[in-house]
């Protein structure tokens, strides 16, 4: 067995990972459930991000994996945890699509990405780990995506959503080697208010619905 | 702050002259230019491959810009009057509307290929339905606006087909390259069935015309005037340019199928202005008897065409384009007259008004000249054209062909049908509401604005003007057609082929002149004649309700014709009424399935541009 392998093809391999999480999350029926495996993504993110800065020796990168692993592995968590726990009796996710097609349907979507992301940098001519990667983030962007629109839990659908955002986080760092530092640390900020402001409303979508089923809100419409 | 708002409060008044300047400024330069002559193209690219903004001024469209930037620039003086007497609230977005609705008729007879003419031409229909729609409490406008807009687009449906047509022939989009082409034969049918109707959906054809007597009325009447005066022309333009720039040859019984949905489309319109009890309801009858004359015009142009006999098809066309002039003068004097009585009587009823000579001579007066244009008394405009259009008929006949032969006469005695119905509408139009008593109680706060009186008075000097000296028209209009008409100076116009020929400025001299010596003797040397109240029939003080009414005036001729339509069952009412029902109904359902109030099929929607999005710059980047 040849374990011979490279720091491209491990940080690709992190990546990957980082993608094959967000597709779980697709299979999860139960918030908590999806919860951890977003802390999981998450993780994954800033191992990736931590490898890379050894390929593109930015030490800048080191404090933006730190920042990832502080805030979306440890503290978004534990934060939707909270949530969970206070407000939801129900703990099922309640698909539009169900869990067999949904996977189905990222199947299609990592494809896509892929097909869509091939020679996007032929003229750059950057390192083939950068292509892979920026296919894999445009997946992990799709896939959240995916989950937004597929699930009818208000709160699910915030973890789609930062699910996404850690679709542009791996696609910022692997093309452009990480944006430059005030960037990212307001973009780990917006995402950390963004998370307590989905919270807040999800109590009031609970106060006034009785339920975080957002497909309810549809009453709003006249 | 006090400067501000009453900054704020005139900004309309200094807008519509600034675009009454700016149209004046159109039209001299659009005079400078066809003397010039030559043929010049401008394109602007934009950042989008395969989108340019392509515009070719040559002589023809000069001619017609001319007649918008004229008619723009007076009616942007009278709407200065019209807004400030019905005092809307917005009066600086109607303003911007009419405006940019004028400035997309100019660009849309510049326009040179098919993504900019699309563009103006919608523009140019949606700021026209919206100002249809300027009374939206209204249930009648609302109605005859959503006729207006569905029928419109599938006008517009029906451009891109035949726009369709050209492109599978020439494989190209750009107006210059469609110059001359000869089409096999199946092609050259649909391109002109697709133009008919699309086309005609807007100038109003007979068939197609629904929206137009609805929609015509329910507008400001400096819109109508718009409307009417010009907007109906551009499909005749378009006309104009297919049958005479583009296709090089086509069969003759395209003239003839032109030449007869002519004819239909005056009788009817005339037919129908003449039992109106509306003011505007006949003057948009009117307008559509009008499009029949110009239409025929074009019909026989289009017929001579296809013969090769080229100087009775530029006669023909130089009655047409003469027509087109006259019937933008005309009608908008009309319109924009009617619109002055409305806004001081407050009804547009025939059988309310009456006796409007009384508190308004002046206004009178001009609307008299503008209706003696309109029936083509000689010293008018209306009658040069129309005379034109009578030699082009007659002179056809020494042309052996068996089918023309047959059409010409009767086309030539349908108009002058049309012209003696046309002439009794016309007295009813002025006798019931200009003469006698008011049949109602009409309160007049105000006399007619100053400025009201000077835009209608200057289309009504136009009118003269070109009825008496029409040599200046036939400057440009001899620059466009291919064999001029013979003007000796002053004097004369003579037709090609030695036909026939008038002397305008002559007849004109002699009716100025035996009109004052009728008011000479009736005042000085008659001294028996006595003067009654019109409609009195002789009597002194009846009542007013004992007037000649309106109803009573078209009673004879609704009589005749009442096989020929119905008040109550009208066919093409029916049909375009169930269409627009249809096709709301079909939007409404659609615009419930996808505004459908879910947050996950809106983020659906965004995903799916995502995705396409990325597959387009996969395959084109």
């Amino acid at each position: 067995m040849n374990l011979n392998i490279s720091l491209s093809e491990f940080v690709e391999f992190m990546a990957a990972l980082s993608l094959f999480f967000a597709i779980l999350q697709t299979a999860s029926h139960r918030l908590d459930f999806a919860i951890k495996t977003y802390t999981f993504q998450s993780l994954a993110l800033s191992i990736t991000m931590f490898l890379s800065v050894f390929y593109y020796f930015d030490y800048e990168l080191i404090i933006s994996a730190v920042l990832t692993l502080l805030i979306k592995a440890i503290l978004i968590p534990n934060v939707m945890k909270k949530i969970t726990e206070k407000i939801v009796e129900d703990e099922s996710v309640k698909p539009f699509i169900n869990f067999t097609y949904s996977i189905l349907i990222c199947v299609f979507i990592v494809i896509f990405s892929f097909y869509a992301m091939s020679n996007t940098f032929y003229s750059v001519s950057s390192s083939s780990m950068m292509q892979k990667i920026l296919a894999i983030a445009v997946a992990i962007i799709f896939v959240g995506i995916f989950l937004m629109f597929a699930r009818k839990k208000a709160l699910i659908q915030v973890i789609g959503f930062l699910t996404l955002e850690n679709g542009i986080i791996l696609g910022a760092t692997s093309t452009v080697k990480g944006l430059p530092l005030i960037v990212e640390v307001g973009v780990f900020f917006d995402v950390f208010v963004g998370a307590i402001m989905a919270g807040i409303l999800i109590f009031h979508i609970k106060d006034t619905f009785d339920s975080l089923d957002t497909s309810k809100l549809s009453d709003l419409k006249e | 702050m006090v400067f501000y708002e009453k900054v704020s409060k005139d900004l309309w008044k200094f807008l519509e002259v600034c675009f009454s300047a700016i149209y004046i400024g159109i039209f001299l330069g659009c005079i400078a230019l066809f003397i010039k002559g030559g043929n010049y193209t401008i394109s602007f690219s934009t950042a989008i491959k395969h989108i340019t903004y392509l515009f070719y001024i040559d002589r023809l469209s000069l001619f017609f810009i001319g007649i918008v930037a004229f008619n723009g620039a007076i009616n942007n003086i009278y709407a200065l009057d019209y807004i400030e007497e019905e005092n809307y609230d917005k009066k600086i977005l109607i303003v911007m509307l009419t405006n940019i609705f004028i400035l997309s008729m100019i660009l849309v007879l510049l326009s040179a290929n098919v993504f900019t003419f699309i563009l103006f031409w919608e523009i140019m229909s949606i700021l026209s339905f919206f100002l249809v729609l300027w009374d939206f409490k209204k249930e009648e406008n609302y109605k005859a606006s959503l006729i207006y807009i569905v029928m419109t687009h599938i006008g517009t449906a029906f451009i891109l087909l035949s726009f369709i047509g050209f492109y599978i022939n020439t494989k190209t989009l750009d107006f210059t390259n469609w110059q001359n082409i000869s089409l096999n034969q199946q092609w050259t049918i649909w391109i002109f069935l697709f133009s008919v109707l699309g086309f005609g959906m807007k100038a109003g054809f007979l068939g197609l015309h629904n929206w137009l007597p609805k929609a015509h009325p329910v507008a400001p009447s400096f819109v109508s005037a718009l409307m009417s005066g010009l907007m109906i022309k551009i499909p005749i333009y378009m006309f104009i340019r297919y049958y005479f720039y583009f296709i090089k040859q086509y069969p003759i019984s395209f003239g003839l199928l032109i030449l007869i949905i002519g004819s239909a489309t005056m009788l009817f319109g005339i037919l129908n202005a003449s039992i109106q009890n509306r003011l505007k309801s006949m003057l948009a009858y009117s307008s559509m008897e009008n499009i029949g004359i110009i239409v025929v015009g074009l019909g026989l142009s289009m017929i001579f065409k296809s013969l090769n006999t080229v100087y009775i098809y530029s006669l023909a066309l130089a009655a047409t384009l003469f027509h087109i002039l006259n019937h933008s003068l005309f009608k908008s004097l009309l319109f924009m007259s009617a619109g002055s009585v409305i806004t001081k009587t407050h009804t547009q009823d025939m059988s309310e008004l009456g006796g409007v000579i009384k508190y308004a001579p002046k206004l009178s007066v001009i609307t008299l000249i503008g209706i003696l244009s309109l029936v083509a008394i000689p010293p008018l405009n209306g009658f040069i054209s129309e005379w034109l259009l009578y030699q082009g008929l007659l002179l056809s006949l020494k042309i052996k062909t068996s089918y023309v032969w047959i059409v010409s006469p009767i086309a030539a005695s349908i108009l002058a049908l049309t012209g003696g119905i046309a002439m009794l509408s016309s007295v009813k139009y002025f006798g019931i509401t200009f003469l006698g008593k008011p049949r109602k109680d009409i309160k007049i706060k105000s006399d007619i604005g100053n400025l009201s009186l000077i835009s209608t008075g200057f289309l009504a000097m136009a009118c003269i003007f070109t009825g008496i000296l029409p040599f200046f028209v036939l400057y440009f209009i001899n620059n466009i057609i291919p064999v001029p008409i013979y003007v000796r100076e002053f004097f004369e116009i003579k037709t090609p082929g030695n036909f026939g020929s008038i002397a305008p400025f002559s007849i004109g001299m002699l009716i100025i002149f035996a009109l004052l010596l009728n008011i000479y003797i009736n005042k000085y040397i008659s001294k028996h004649s006595v003067y009654y109240q019109t409609w009195a029939c002789g009597q002194e003080n009846i009542p007013r309700s004992a007037q000649y009414s309106p109803e009573g005036f078209s009673q004879p001729i609704k009589k005749i014709t009442s096989k020929l339509y119905k008040d109550k069952i009208d066919i093409f009412d029916a049909i375009y009424s169930y269409i627009t029902k249809k096709m709301l109904d079909g939007l409404e359902t659609l615009k419930y399935k996808v505004q459908s109030g879910l947050i996950q099929r809106y983020i659906l929607y965004m995903a799916l541009t995502l995705i396409l999005l990325m597959w387009l710059s996969k395959i084109y980047g």
